[in-house]
């Protein structure tokens, strides 16, 4: 059954272990008597955006999988679906929190953009429960000309799990922009796939997250180009620490008719600790010549020499890790809405790396 | 009541499990306000001794002490001794990718004064700074050294010294690599650092960076020792006659 979560769209050789998500990574069981209530605090829809009938009975799958949409839509206890009518400036915001009574949300959400409308969608996660599980499944169509921003920040704590699936649609000229920041909790799975179906339709997805303890970290993003001058922007930037285990897929999918697409896409990973596992499958798929696909992947260590260069211009161990993390996460950061949640963030990943413990050397 | 800015005593050094002996016996005094030349033969250890003095943790110090500023340094980690004031200009500076100069600067400045930087005193001074040693402002925003070249990089030290203004800089070979241009780029940076409350231990091979700078003591290191110590006239004599000359003579 796990084996549906996450899959790489052509696999490659099983012994990587990167074709589909670990067996850990697998959804939860659903307890008897259900999830209970979910706590989530949603600002009021502004003028131009209004609750709507789901339309998305053919939609396409997240990247996480067909499987776990499916689960998700069954099993939510929080469901919203919001049609958007015309260009609209405040966000719009959901913030789930997680504490004892309230130690699972699983929630749908389906966003209906029309034709040259705009909106920010804002999702928070924070909060901690003991066997705690926060699952989303997010599904947006851009109409025409339409821009959709998806801005998702997961805080949280150490021992609730947490999958994210997002599947998007874009129609001519029309673009979903997502800002992933996941930077929590003890699992961590997420899958995004942009369907780019009409011509000068965009996916940009600026994504940060930060791993530590033994936690699982599982990332499948995967754009899909059937029509001309579609374009895709991917890119990640990560810091692994303790024994921290993650796997990147990301998927630039050129399928006939793509003609003129551009899909590039990038990681940026910063290892902490040597018992760190890090693995990165970047893929280009092209069934079109006329295309352009980029991936680049960077893996950098603060390693003893780096960091007594640091050290010998007044910074403290604990400040030149910061100061390292803090220039991977800003272009990220920096497109949150809102000082206070960019506040919030940096508070966040910097306790975290306060809490870090390097081995000694 | 102790004056001195740096009292180096009876300092052994070594390196790895093995602990091979790098340095052994070395005294030096630095006062405020004078320079030192650090010269000998290449392997003879200087800049261990310039490491060792900066607390880098692939040495050990085995025996002896390392005082600055009054204050027992000797096991320290460099952060430490940076904010009381030590600086090195490193033979081959680390490239930290991530990182701008600009911001690397504005932190490292706020960590050695302690204090919040004010952001517009410090960009005015640090495009004059550049200006003064020709780099190219647009080296502001690029990555800490990733990609500059050799000449680049030590000119990224030498800005990094004037920004910082330490108590005492230690000049590890700033004008090896560097064109006659840039050598003298960087000399006028070493001579607008230094002043009568600051002081300089500078190793070089060809003192093309000492120029316009009274030199008060040269150290001749051979063999994990100070063999010899003199007056500045020992760096044209070295430079003439090579070191068989100077060797043998009992350090002072």
């Amino acid at each position: 059954m796990n084996t549906t979560l996450n899959r790489l769209p052509v696999p490659t050789w099983n012994r990587l272990g990167v074709n589909f998500a670990p067996a850990a990574a697998a959804l939860p069981a659903v307890p008897d008597g259900g999830w209970g209530a979910a706590q989530v605090a949603e600002s009021p829809l502004p003028a131009g955006v209004c609750a709507a009938a789901p339309d998305f009975a053919d939609f396409s799958a997240s990247g996480v999988g067909a499987d776990a949409d499916a689960w998700v839509r069954q099993n939510a206890n929080f469901v919203r679906h919001i049609a958007v009518n015309e260009a609209v400036s405040a966000p719009l915001l959901y913030e789930t929190t997680l504490d004892a009574a309230h130690p699972a949300a699983v929630e749908y959400l389906t966003v209906d953009a029309a034709a040259h409308t705009r909106l920010t969608v804002v999702q928070v996660l924070r909060g901690d429960a003991e066997n705690g599980a926060a699952a989303q499944l997010t599904r947006i169509r851009a109409g025409q000309g339409a821009v959709v921003t998806l801005v998702q920040v997961q805080l949280l704590g150490s021992r609730v799990r947490r999958w994210n699936a997002v599947a998007a649609e874009t129609a001519q000229g029309g673009k979903v922009e997502q800002v992933r920041l996941e930077l929590g909790g003890a699992l961590t799975v997420c899958g995004t796939r942009a369907f780019l179906h009409s011509r000068h339709a965009a996916y940009e997805l600026t994504a940060a997250y930060y791993g530590s303890g033994k936690q699982l970290l599982d990332f499948n993003d995967v754009s899909v180009h059937t029509a001309k001058d579609t374009v895709c922007e991917m890119h990640t930037a990560g810091v692994l620490t303790d024994e921290a285990d993650k796997i990147l897929r990301g998927t630039v999918d050129f399928q006939r008719g793509a003609v003129n697409g551009i899909g590039h896409e990038s990681e940026d990973v910063l290892l902490f600790d040597p018992r760190v596992r890090n693995r990165t499958a970047p893929l280009i798929l092209c069934r079109e010549e006329r295309v352009e696909g980029q991936h680049a992947a960077s893996v950098g260590r603060l390693d003893e020499a780096k960091l007594y260069y640091l050290r010998s211009r007044g910074l403290s161990a604990a400040q030149a890790r910061r100061l390292m993390v803090d220039a991977r996460f800003a272009p990220a950061i920096e497109k949150l809405p809102g000082e206070a949640l960019r506040q919030e963030v940096r508070h966040f990943v910097a306790e975290r790396l306060d809490a870090y413990e390097p081995l000694d050397r | 009541m102790n004056s001195a800015l740096l009292q180096v005593k009876d300092l052994q050094v070594t390196v790895g499990e093995e602990r091979k002996v790098l340095l052994d016996g070395v005294n030096l005094t630095v006062n405020p306000g004078e320079v030192h030349v650090l010269m000998g033969h290449n392997g003879a250890g200087k800049s261990t001794l310039m490491s060792a003095l900066m607390g880098d943790p692939r040495y050990t110090v085995t025996r002896g002490q390392i005082l600055f500023r009054g204050q027992d340094v000797t096991h320290e980690p460099a952060d430490v001794r940076a904010r009381l004031g030590m600086f090195l200009s490193f033979q081959t500076p680390e490239e930290i990718p991530g990182i701008t100069l600009e911001n690397f600067l504005r932190t490292a400045q706020g960590a050695v004064t302690g204090q919040p930087v004010k952001v517009m005193a410090f960009r005015h001074e640090l495009a004059r700074q550049m200006q003064a040693l020709q780099i190219d402002p647009a080296y502001a925003d690029r990555y800490l050294n990733v990609g500059f070249s050799g000449g680049e990089k030590k000119k990224s030290e030498m800005l990094q010294l004037l920004m910082l203004k330490p108590k005492l800089a230690l000049l590890d070979e700033t004008d090896s690599g560097l064109d006659v241009d840039a050598v003298k780029t960087v000399a006028a940076g070493v001579r607008a650092y230094h002043n009568d409350d600051n002081a300089l231990l500078i190793i070089t091979h060809n003192a093309k960076i000492l120029e316009g700078l009274t030199v008060d003591y040269v150290h001749v290191l051979d063999n994990a020792r100070i063999v010899r110590t003199g007056s500045g006239a020992l760096v044209t004599e070295i430079l003439q006659e090579g070191f068989a000359s100077v060797k043998g003579d009992a350090a002072k």
